[in-house]
């Protein structure tokens, strides 16, 4: 069974595309498209998808929900394989093949996570980032309805990590497990995405700016952010403007 | 003692100061960035002896890091990096305001952190020298879900070294303020702006309070 969630989203997309929806300002060609799907969004969170959270929250404690979390990013592996594999960081792709045997055995099917005393670091690479470290520009930020900040490289790279998900491989409920993972993980965000909302002076560009900033860095990739001598990425930031 | 054969005793003084040399770069960390990590791990250190302090109620602790903060941040450097042109464009006046009101709202936004603290271990993985004498140190916060990578931009003041911008996650602190105040005063100007940091602050210790 296939999910269909993503072609609509990608059929969105080229809607937008279609409609010219190139209005905005320079950073965010497509905000006329952008803003009334993120009020959606932002609809949909507070009526349907946080009070479910929370009803999990309230049924479950909190060692559960790390473990579940643990259990679905293990059976991600394989995205996190193929990514470091597309990067040539073959390292990685061990490090990664490593932590799902002993994980997946050891960890009880991933619910915990011993690989990581056994020295097998984690890495968060995706098929966005490997069409990222390729040279594929991201493209103007968009708002994908229900699924939130994006834009059209990692929009792309989301459906090649839906496709490499095992739980379309095996007979699972897809909808069922995937409901499971989305309402476990807005309840372990809960904390950091009511603190955003109080404390962001415009949350759209709260979002959009943080999005943007977050899967620039994925790309770069923090383990080498020590080594790249002077190569930060923010040094125009700390300028005064006296001084140009 | 048996004498190396001639080629090989002439190749071994080179080798030899090659070895001493790389041993001696690769321990050398520069003087600033000693200084810069020394403030960072000194101030981990103020702020973990503080929250483990069983003799303070949550909002003393939140009191004594607040103050902590103040001193350790440069937050009228903080304030003119967010603002960057527009910062020319203010009356005294507009600037004092924004950096009252911007520096209450981080205080505000941190104290609620506080209140997730659940004893996380903080390391320091590494520095980078940047320009203008300015240091990154990267530190590392190890959490049950998987770590937070969080980077300290520092600059040496006058009064010493003070945190200008911190990087969570790959996402500045500065560079996404600037991106907010910068499409409020574009549409709305930067009295708005003021006021909205003001409102923000009203709503956020009632809402503390409330709790």
């Amino acid at each position: 069974m296939t999910c269909r969630l993503p072609r609509i989203a990608i059929l969105l997309v080229w809607v937008c595309f279609a409609a010219g929806c190139a209005s905005g300002p320079p950073d965010d060609p497509w905000q006329g498209f952008n803003k009334p799907v993120f009020r959606f969004n932002e609809g949909a969170d507070r009526y349907v998808l946080r009070p479910v959270a929370m009803g999990w929250q309230f049924v479950t404690f909190e060692g559960l929900r790390h473990a579940v979390q643990r259990f679905f990013f293990n059976a991600s592996f394989p995205s996190r394989f193929v990514s470091s594999l597309g990067q040539g960081q073959a390292g990685k792709a061990a490090d990664e093949t490593g932590r799902f045997i002993v994980n997946t055995t050891v960890g009880l099917a991933g619910f915990f996570d011993p690989a990581t005393h056994f020295g097998f670091p984690r890495h968060d690479e995706d098929i966005g980032q490997m069409f990222g470290r390729w040279g594929i520009p991201p493209g103007p930020f968009v708002m994908l309805p229900l699924l939130g900040p994006a834009n059209p490289r990692d929009t792309v790279g989301m459906i090649g990590d839906l496709a490499l998900s095992p739980f379309l491989w095996i007979p699972a409920p897809v909808y069922g497990t995937g409901l499971v993972n989305v309402v476990n993980s807005r309840a372990l965000s809960d904390e950091e995405i009511q603190n955003a909302r109080r404390t962001a002076l415009d949350f759209y560009v709260f979002v959009r700016d943080a999005y943007t900033q977050n899967r620039e860095a994925a790309v770069r990739n923090q383990e080498q952010r020590s080594r790249a001598k002077g190569g930060s990425p923010f040094d125009d930031l700390y300028y005064l403007p006296e001084e140009e | 003692m048996r004498r190396l054969p001639p080629p090989l005793a002439a190749l071994a003084l080179p080798i030899a100061v090659l070895i001493v040399v790389e041993a001696v770069a690769e321990s050398s960390v520069d003087p600033a960035e000693a200084e810069a990590r020394h403030f960072v791990q000194q101030t981990i250190d103020d702020v973990m002896e503080i929250l483990h302090d069983s003799t303070l109620a949550l909002e003393q602790k939140k009191n004594r890091v607040e103050k902590l903060a103040y001193d350790r941040f440069e937050f009228q450097l903080i304030s003119r990096f967010v603002l960057a042109r527009n910062w020319n464009a203010m009356t005294e006046q507009q600037r004092s305001d924004f950096v009252d009101a911007f520096k209450k709202h981080l205080s505000v936004t941190y104290r609620d952190a506080l209140d997730s603290f659940r004893d996380e271990k903080i390391t320091i993985e590494a520095s980078r020298l940047e320009p203008r004498g300015d240091v990154t140190v990267m530190t590392r916060v190890h959490q049950n879900s998987g770590d937070t990578q969080v980077d300290y931009r520092l600059r040496k003041t006058p009064e010493g070294w003070r945190g200008i911008d911190i990087i969570i996650e790959g996402v500045s602190l500065v560079q996404n303020f600037r991106s907010q105040a910068q499409e409020i005063i574009g549409a709305e100007g930067a009295d708005a702006l003021i006021q909205k940091l003001r409102n923000k602050q009203i709503d956020l210790e009632t809402g503390t309070r409330k709790s």
